[in-house]
């Protein structure tokens, strides 16, 4: 009886040893995601987009490249517009309290210099969506697109070109 | 002879349950038809995060509150929070996509709490009480796939600085 008691005890001991093999055949798998929140104070500005022309070739006579507010490019001149970059006009995020109106200025125009040199384009005949201003939404949002008209010259420097704007929005 | 007995059945009884688990991936190998779904099994559960958790954008008001995003997806707010809508800064839970052996059970560890932190600064903000759909356990379809969706509540005072304020969570699915 009692050597019989002890093999029970034995076997028990064994088990108990066994658990960490029976944890290997559990396993897990873990999840990762991010969260966010945008904490608006009165009101707030967010760039979404920049304003991107992609990819130009000048050809012979140069021309312009006319970015719409919804971030379609046309072209004057010889230029070509290969699909390979991508363009956008600047997109801006406003938000505030809802049904709030806004009035939104930007420059008239931009220069952009070469990335490594000294050369430079400019961006003129900036227009905006909404033009100058509008009321943001019954969920306290509105959107403002911006797109321009660059100039190029057959002539110019190959390279990547970057400038930079700043939009004001005010809420009278 | 007495000795053994018990022992060798214990033994038993945990070969069973490692090679119920190498039958179900060999069975699911079987039907498979591709190869990636056979990597799936060898991994026992393939996960992809398909969206996070989105607070969207609110202005806390004098007082604060706190936000709740459901796992399905809802938000509400409580305390002085006014919470806006725009289409740049959409709120959502959080959503994973899982693959794995058809009928796979599960069992869902969610996180106590995580900081999310400004960018660009230090304020912080608490984001707690995390709920799950399904709630604790869940089980994948005959088919092999299923989704969980992840909510929380986040506190906010009426002073909290303005910015975009991120962090990150994990979620661990144990199963057999």
């Amino acid at each position: 009886m009692i050597s019989l008691s002890t093999a029970f005890k034995h076997a028990s001991i064994f088990v108990i040893a066994l658990v960490p093999v029976f944890a290997c055949a559990q396993r897990s798998t873990t999840l990762s995601s991010s969260s966010s929140i945008v904490i608006v104070q009165s009101t707030a500005i967010y760039k979404t987009n920049d304003m991107q022309f992609g990819l130009i070739v000048p050809g012979p006579l140069g021309g312009t490249v006319v970015l719409s507010t919804s971030g379609t490019r046309t072209k004057t001149g010889s230029i070509l517009l290969p699909s390979g970059g991508s363009a956008s006009a600047a997109g801006f995020a406003l938000l505030g309290a809802p049904s709030t109106s806004f009035s939104i200025s930007y420059p008239s125009s931009v220069t952009l210099n070469r990335v490594g040199g000294s050369d430079s384009m400019t961006v003129t005949a900036i227009v905006a969506s909404p033009s100058s201003g509008g009321t943001l939404s019954a969920g306290g949002s509105a959107t403002v697109k911006i797109g321009g008209t660059l100039t190029v010259s057959p002539t110019q420097t190959f390279g990547q070109y970057s400038g930079s704007f700043n939009v004001t929005v005010s809420y009278p | 002879m007495k000795y053994r007995k018990p022992f060798h059945s214990a033994s038993i009884f945990v070969t069973l349950v490692c090679m119920n688990a190498v039958r179900f991936a060999a069975a699911q190998g079987g039907v498979s038809s591709t190869a990636s779904a056979t990597t799936t099994i060898i991994q026992g559960m393939s996960v992809t995060n398909t969206s996070s958790l989105r607070f969207g954008a609110m202005i806390p008001g004098a007082l604060g509150g706190t936000s709740t995003v459901a796992p399905n997806g809802s938000r509400s707010a409580t305390g002085t929070i006014t919470l806006l809508t725009s289409s740049s800064f959409p709120s959502s839970a959080a959503s994973f996509n899982l693959l794995g052996a058809p009928n796979l059970a599960y069992t869902i560890t969610l996180p106590t709490s995580v900081i999310l932190t400004r960018q660009g600064g230090s304020d912080t903000i608490l984001l707690a009480a995390f709920t799950s759909s399904p709630a604790a356990s869940g089980s994948l379809s005959s088919t092999g796939s299923g989704t969980l969706s992840v909510g929380g509540t986040i506190t906010i005072t009426g002073s909290q600085a303005a910015g975009l304020y991120s962090g990150s969570f994990t979620v661990t699915l144990a199963y057999q």
